[in-house]
């Protein structure tokens, strides 16, 4: 206790009050107090886990958030900070409102391992966590093809240092000069991110730097543009972008930044001034840690998002293994679906049968325009899986990016207010 | 006054004795901001005057002398009992011409200077501030007196600072009275405060700081918007302000309530959830289908329904059906036909229920 990393001293007291107690008494805990349900991530989906299972079940639980970062920065919008528009910190979100208004505690710190058998988690600092319900809220890991310095080949897939990392890159850049990215083979963080990146970069080298003789490589370890290829292609012609689909990272250096790859079945380098590798994905490090994975990722129900390997663990956003997309925007989506049958189970009632999640996103495709993608999912019943029930894509435009805004803004307000 | 040095202990250039006198007529306050319970008032005498006082926590209380047709006024003015204050204290304060600003500072016998905590209710006897301009020491014009008119205190009423968070330049006064440009005319009431042709309001870096854009203190008192518990020093606590930067614009209709030009989503330091009390949290859980899929409006129309910018706000709608399948949006459009009628049915009942100002 005597070294976690509290908010305020309300927090550190209610912390203390929930763990002592479990410590000293955990065969009473369950029957004497409000269950306690820890959401261990929080970012898109943990965060509004925590805030609709307290805006929903109020008084009847307990909620703590154990979240790394003091700071969450987000990925949306983080294409900007390449290009000047926004700054990691326009992009930051604390947590003090958010567990002020909802009576959320918050933990920051780290958990090393998870003991399923008594529902407790031990943290970095040595302390224990008990739990009656456990959500892994906590995003993505990278498969990195080599040990190479992130500091210098930013991937800058999770934003924050990352982020600036690969801005300053982009702006020691001169006329001439050569921008490679790779994108990850889906499914991976954000489907259209790493498009919009290169639209957006190859826009700020050639319409805001005035660079003409730069040359932006983009290198894609699928077949096709995984999304809205008709707008990112258009975009990519319009700004010479260099596009290789079914390509594959072999090696990395970091000191040259020269890229070596495969396109069919010859290996290929290309060097480069500004060297921008999204490596490959899975789920976070905790969904292995508690063993709840199979494969890269983490299969659930998903009436619950509850793990279909251990009961009373639940998987939601970038980590769970439906085939919905990994992002901001339905990670909240299905963290209220979660919340709900969280609060359901502990009050004995069924799940909500046909729960509907949705998906929008919009991608700057330069300083001035941005196109959308939007889909809703449904549960079909006889495979047990999410599906589209609707899904459509708007294509770039000026008035839409304005509207990029509006649309965040309220994504943000209704995950971190 | 950038020019003149501040120190008090060369520039005591009234003595005031605490305690030794003063009125004790009744005068009017405005009503106290403080989010702390403990209020200590300070009173006193002074020409016709109106009274500020700056504190560390950000608040901002001020009350003008009443007339009572003798040359000294009486004055009242609450602040709380455990933030650190400073006094400032203008004569003629509605004549551009004729305006004299005094900071007021305070010799202890622990300690001198113009940052100060009350603890008890202190009268100060009557404070001889100057009426006319020509009467003060004023290097640069700017109305503000270059000396701080100090008041000695003989007992521990009053506890000085050494350290003022409120005055960077460490000159005594307080930044806010400063005059940046040196134009003869201080930040407080400067349109251009460095002097570069460009608005205050159109400047995206008014103080000439160099920092572009939100340099996170919208009211210039020095205290940054994320602790200061009134942004605009408009005498009203963020918490209880419904229009954080004074802009005319209700916060929850306002896309950026700090107007530091970057939008409260975006905005770390906008406070926008200070202006809101703690939600009431339900005692148990109802299970509600269409608040569960209502709940996914919410990520483009807001928390319950109510939108924090420009898109609109869906609490209370009352024809969801025609509303969102005849919306001029594509994207609504979009989301529209991947519910079923049941589904939008369950969500509109539930839409109408939430109150339309949350």
């Amino acid at each position: 206790m005597k070294t976690t990393h509290l908010n305020s001293r309300r927090d550190f007291m209610k912390f203390v009050g929930v763990s002592s107690f479990f410590a000293v008494a955990p065969s009473m805990a369950e029957a004497a107090t409000t269950p306690h349900i820890v959401v261990v991530g929080g970012g898109f989906s943990g965060a509004t886990c925590a805030k609709y299972l307290k805006m929903w079940g109020g008084n009847s639980v307990n909620v703590t958030i154990i979240e790394a970062n003091p700071t969450y920065v987000s990925p949306i919008l983080s294409n900007l900070v390449l290009n000047g528009q926004k700054t990691t910190s326009n992009l930051s979100f604390t947590y003090g409102d958010l567990s002020r208004k909802y009576d959320i505690n918050m933990i920051h710190s780290v958990v090393n391992s998870v003991d399923k058998i008594n529902q407790s988690l031990t943290l970095e600092n040595g302390s224990s966590v008990k739990y009656d319900k456990l959500v892994l809220a906590s995003g993505i890991d990278f498969i990195k093809v080599s040990d190479y310095d992130i500091t210098k080949v930013p991937h800058a897939w999770k934003a924050g240092e990352q982020t600036n990392l690969l801005k300053a890159q982009i702006d020691a850049m001169v006329d001439g000069d050569t921008f490679t990215m790779t994108i990850p083979a889906a499914p991976y963080r954000c489907p259209p991110g790493p498009y919009e990146r290169a639209c957006v970069v190859a826009d700020y080298l050639k319409n805001t730097k005035g660079f003409t003789n730069c040359q932006v490589n983009v290198l894609d370890a699928n077949a096709n543009i995984t999304v809205e290829a008709d707008t990112f292609g258009a975009k990519f012609a319009e700004y010479g972008v260099v596009y290789k689909p079914s390509t594959t990272v072999t090696a990395v250096d970091d000191s040259t930044k020269t890229l070596t790859y495969t396109e069919g079945d010859v290996s290929k380098t290309i060097d480069s001034t500004v060297l921008n590798v999204i490596p490959n994905q899975k789920a976070a490090p905790i969904v292995f840690t508690a063993e709840v994975n199979s494969g890269n990722w983490a299969p659930i129900n998903p009436l619950s998002y509850e793990s279909i390997l251990i009961s009373g663990i639940y998987i939601i956003g970038d980590s769970q293994g439906t085939g919905q997309p990994k992002a901001g925007h339905i990670g909240n989506s299905e963290a209220k679906v979660c919340a709900d049958a969280i609060l359901r189970t502990l009050k004995g009632l069924a799940l909500y049968a046909s729960p509907k999640t949705n998906s929008a996103c919009y991608s700057p495709t330069s300083a001035t325009e941005a196109s959308w993608l939007s889909g809703v999912f449904k549960y079909d019943s006889s495979t047990q899986t999410m599906v589209l029930s609707s899904l459509a894509a708007g294509e770039s435009a000026t008035e839409n990016y304005s509207k990029m805004f509006s649309w965040s803004g309220n994504l943000f307000s209704d995950t971190f207010s | 006054m950038k020019s003149t040095s501040w120190k008090f202990s060369v520039l005591v250039s009234a003595l005031v004795l605490a305690g030794c006198g003063g009125s004790d007529d009744s005068s009017t306050t405005n009503e106290p901001s403080s989010t702390t319970d403990s209020l200590s008032k300070i009173s006193g005498t002074v020409p016709g005057t109106l009274i500020e006082a700056f504190c560390t926590d950000g608040s901002y209380y001020f009350v003008n002398s009443t007339d009572n047709n003798t040359a000294q006024h009486p004055f009242e003015i609450e602040i709380p009992s455990t933030a650190s204050c400073s006094l400032v204290m203008t004569t003629n304060e509605d004549d551009i011409e004729n305006r004299v600003i005094t900071q007021i500072g305070f010799i202890s016998p622990n300690a001198s200077g113009s940052l100060f905590t009350a603890a008890t209710d202190i009268d100060l006897g009557y404070i001889p501030l100057a009426m006319d301009p020509s009467h003060i020491n004023d290097i640069n014009g700017d109305h503000v007196a270059d000396d701080v008119l100090s008041i000695q205190v003989y007992d521990t009423s009053i506890v000085v600072e050494l350290e003022n968070h409120l005055d960077n330049d460490d000159d005594g006064l307080v930044d806010i009275y400063e005059d940046y440009d040196d134009d003869g005319i201080s930040n407080y009431y400067d349109g251009d405060d460095d002097g570069d042709g460009i608005d205050d309001i159109h400047d995206t870096d008014n103080d000439g700081d160099d920092i572009e854009g939100n340099d996170n203190d919208h009211d210039d008192d020095g205290i940054d918007n994320n602790i200061d518990v009134d942004d605009d020093n408009d005498g009203i606590d963020d918490y209880l302000d419904s229009d954080d930067d004074n802009d005319g614009i209700d916060d929850y209709l306002d896309s950026d309530d700090d107007n530091d030009g970057i939008d409260d989503h975006l905005d770390s330091d906008s406070n926008y959830d200070n202006t809101t009390t703690n939600i009431v949290l339900p005692a148990t859980y109802t299970a509600d289908a269409g608040r569960l899929l209502g709940s996914q409006c919410a990520q483009c129309h807001g928390t319950n329904g109510i939108s924090v910018n420009g898109w609109d706000s869906i609490a209370g709608e009352d024809n969801l059906q025609s509303e969102i399948f005849e919306d001029d949006e594509a994207i609504m459009m979009a989301q529209a036909h991947g519910y079923t009628s049941e589904e939008i049915t369950l969500i509109g009942n539930w839409l109408k229920t939430l109150s339309t100002n949350d």
